[in-house]
Order: structure tokens, then sequence, then C-alpha cells
């Protein structure tokens, strides 16, 4: 996937800042007003919505996000610790 | 073109839109056995090819292949279950049903004697002798159309399980394996998946399914799998995105993005119980009481 941009070192405020910016654009809201308590489902994000943020995500951050990671988190805050920390664990692995 | 049968059981122009796009672009993402429906899985480390054999093993030990000497795959597919099938000493005669022309190629392309392959629906299937076993995998989701009212949809599917309860030999198993829609309401099943995926079919639900089988088969066994499509799914999205380049070279950019949306948001449709994957164990009732004693 030579189109890829990878981005470099993504951490949990990086991913939540990507998220944040992300939904609000999607669903025209105000950034201040997604907060990390929130969940996917409950600002509204439909599964078509969803794949399209899965799909960026991995664009983004050139790595392969399992979608379990997405949906065993309940917020926000939680999606974006996972996203990072698999992230980090692609990344070691690949040397 | 003439036809005695209903005009229910899958829609072959349906099947092979979705099915016929190219075996070789199906083999970038499936696993090796080209098995497309739900796997079953164990662990975290699991690889989908063993969880797929995993399902398979489910179903033939469900349908109670092991005893049987004759079984039938409704909606055979690619032949991953009849192949494991014609492992079995016992298993003399292996038929498997497919509305595929590629996928009946591929199955007699295994040149196991045992098997014959049919390109034919059950509604048009006449065996001359019946089956200890029957299994059907990914089919059931293809036998209602979107115009179908509710009881059109019972009476479809309940025509399905008295044909295979009459198929059936005494002690005879079925082993199914179906989509449903799960906290979905029918209006707001994806059109996406729907008109571009599946065209001409129509979910089931579990109560439509539950009122086809009263009265003719006894539901043994049902579990809902779906966090295991989610799974699956999952799996063949980012197999797909790996070889993305041989797929855009195979089918082109517009069905590569048209697939890619289609796994991720469907295993999305799993992961958040909008659908459902249901795998049911059956045996047909009115039997008589000496028949079952001796099973």
């Amino acid at each position: 996937m030579d189109h890829v941009q990878i981005a470099e070192k993504v951490d949990e405020a990086a991913v939540f800042a990507w998220l944040k910016t992300y939904i609000s654009n999607v669903l025209g809201m105000d950034q201040a007003s997604i907060k990390g308590s929130d969940g996917l489902d409950s600002l509204g994000l439909d599964s078509a919505l969803t794949t399209a943020l899965a799909m960026d995500l991995e664009t983004w951050l050139g790595v392969e996000i399992p979608l379990a990671i997405l949906f065993e988190a309940e917020t926000l805050d939680n999606i974006a610790a996972g996203v990072a920390r698999e992230a980090e664990r692609q990344h070691v692995t690949a040397g | 073109m003439k036809t005695e049968q209903p005009d229910y059981g899958g829609s072959m122009a349906a099947v092979q839109y979705h099915y016929d796009v190219s075996r070789d672009f199906y083999r970038l993402w499936l696993d090796e056995s080209l098995t497309y429906s739900s796997a079953l899985w164990e662990g975290e480390d699991d690889t989908l090819a063993a969880a797929q054999q995993r399902k398979i093993d489910h179903h033939l030990r469900e349908a109670r292949a092991e005893k049987a000497e004759s079984l039938l795959d409704v909606g055979c597919g690619w032949g991953a279950l009849v192949r494991k099938a014609s492992s079995y000493s016992g298993l003399k005669r292996i038929v498997g049903l497919t509305l595929s022309e590629d996928q009946a190629d591929n199955v007699r392309s295994f040149g196991i004697p045992q098997i014959e392959v049919r390109l034919e629906s059950w509604t048009q299937h006449k065996p001359d002798r019946p089956y200890d076993s029957i299994i059907s995998v990914g089919a059931f989701e293809h036998f209602a159309k979107p115009e179908d009212s509710r009881q059109v949809k019972i009476e479809t599917y309940r025509d399905f399980f008295a044909t295979c309860a009459s198929w059936l030999t005494p002690g005879g198993r079925m082993s199914l394996q179906t989509f449903v829609y799960g906290t979905m309401r029918n209006e707001e099943a994806s059109q996406f998946i729907n008109e571009e995926i599946f065209p001409a079919a129509d979910l089931p639900r579990l109560d439509e399914i539950a009122a086809a089988a009263d009265g003719v088969m006894e539901v043994t066994y049902l579990v809902n799998h779906r966090l295991h499509y989610a799974r699956t799914y999952d799996a063949w999205a980012r197999n797909l995105r790996r070889r993305r380049d041989e797929a855009v070279k195979l089918v082109g950019e517009t069905v590569t993005e048209r697939y890619e949306r289609y796994l991720k948001q469907t295993s999305i449709g799993f992961y958040t119980g909008k659908i459902g994957l249901l795998r049911i164990s059956l045996r047909p009732t009115d039997r008589p009481v000496s028949e079952l004693s001796r099973m």
C-alpha cells in the first residue's frame, strides 16, 4: 500500500484527536461537544459511517486495526487507547 | 423458459451476480478452501483456515455425518464441506447443490467419485433416495425476496423444512447456518447490502424460522454466533486490503472498493447485532416412536 502515509509516533491523545476531528466533520458537530466518554453508537454513527471511519483510520495509521478493537471498547477514550496500543504493537513487530 | 418449480429457492441470476465475479478474486481474501460463510473461532491466535475447518466439522458432527452413508449439501459453494465429507469412509453418496456454474466447476475439478454436484436449487432437486444427513450453510438467506410478506417468507421456509424432512431417512439430521436480521428493523435493512451485494434476497428472522419449523422439524440446537461472523468478515476485509493491488488488476477499482466497504460494513453489522448468524440443528418431527427408539 504505497499510497498510504504512515503516521509517526501515534499515541492515545493523537488517536483521540483524530477521532474527534473525523467525527465532528462527518456528523457536522462542534469538536468541543465530543467527549472521551462518548461512544460511536451514542454519537449517532451508523454502520456506513463507522465503516468509512475504520477504513480511513487504517489509512491514516498505515496499520491494520481489527474492528474488534473498535467494538470491544465502549467509549472514544477506550477506542483511542486500544488503537494506539495496536499501532504500537504492529510497529514493534514490523521492526 | 418454462418452469414448473416455485419461483423461490434462490434466484440463479442473483446468485451468479454475487458468486461468479471471479474465483480468483475470492481466492485473494477467502481461506484456501474458499469457504464463504462464517468460521467457528477458538482463541486469539486462531487462523481463518483452521476456524473454517472447525465450522465444517461442527456441521458434519451435527448432521451425524460420521454414521451416515449419504449426505446432501444445499448450497455447496466451492465445495469445502463436501470435500471434507468425502474423507468419511462411510459416506458413499455426497450430493452438492449450487446455482453457480463456477462453483460447480470447482467441485467437479476435485475428481472425487462419491461427490455429485448439481446445478439446481433445492426446489428443483428430486432425489431418488433419501439422505442420512443434510447440511445447508449460507443458502437459506437467499430463499426469500425483499417484496415477500412475512407470511410468504414463512411459507417458503416451511416448504424448505418440510422438503428436507421428507428427504431424510429415519434418524436423519440436518444442520443449518444462516444470516438473520438481528436488532435491525426491516425498513432500515441496509440498501447497500441488499441492492449492491445480494440483490433479490431478504434475510430471515429468528421468529420466522421458528414459525416455519414448528411441527415440521424440531430445533435441537440453536446459537447466535454473530461475533464469529464479525471476526470472519473482518478477516476477509483485511485479507482483501493486503492484496488490494492484485484485486484491482482482476476486477477493477470500483468492484474492489465496493467489496472492501461491504466486508467492513457487514462485519460492523454483526458486531453491533444489527444482523445475526444462526447455527441450527434440526430433526424431523412426526416420526413414529418405534423409529425414534431405534436411533
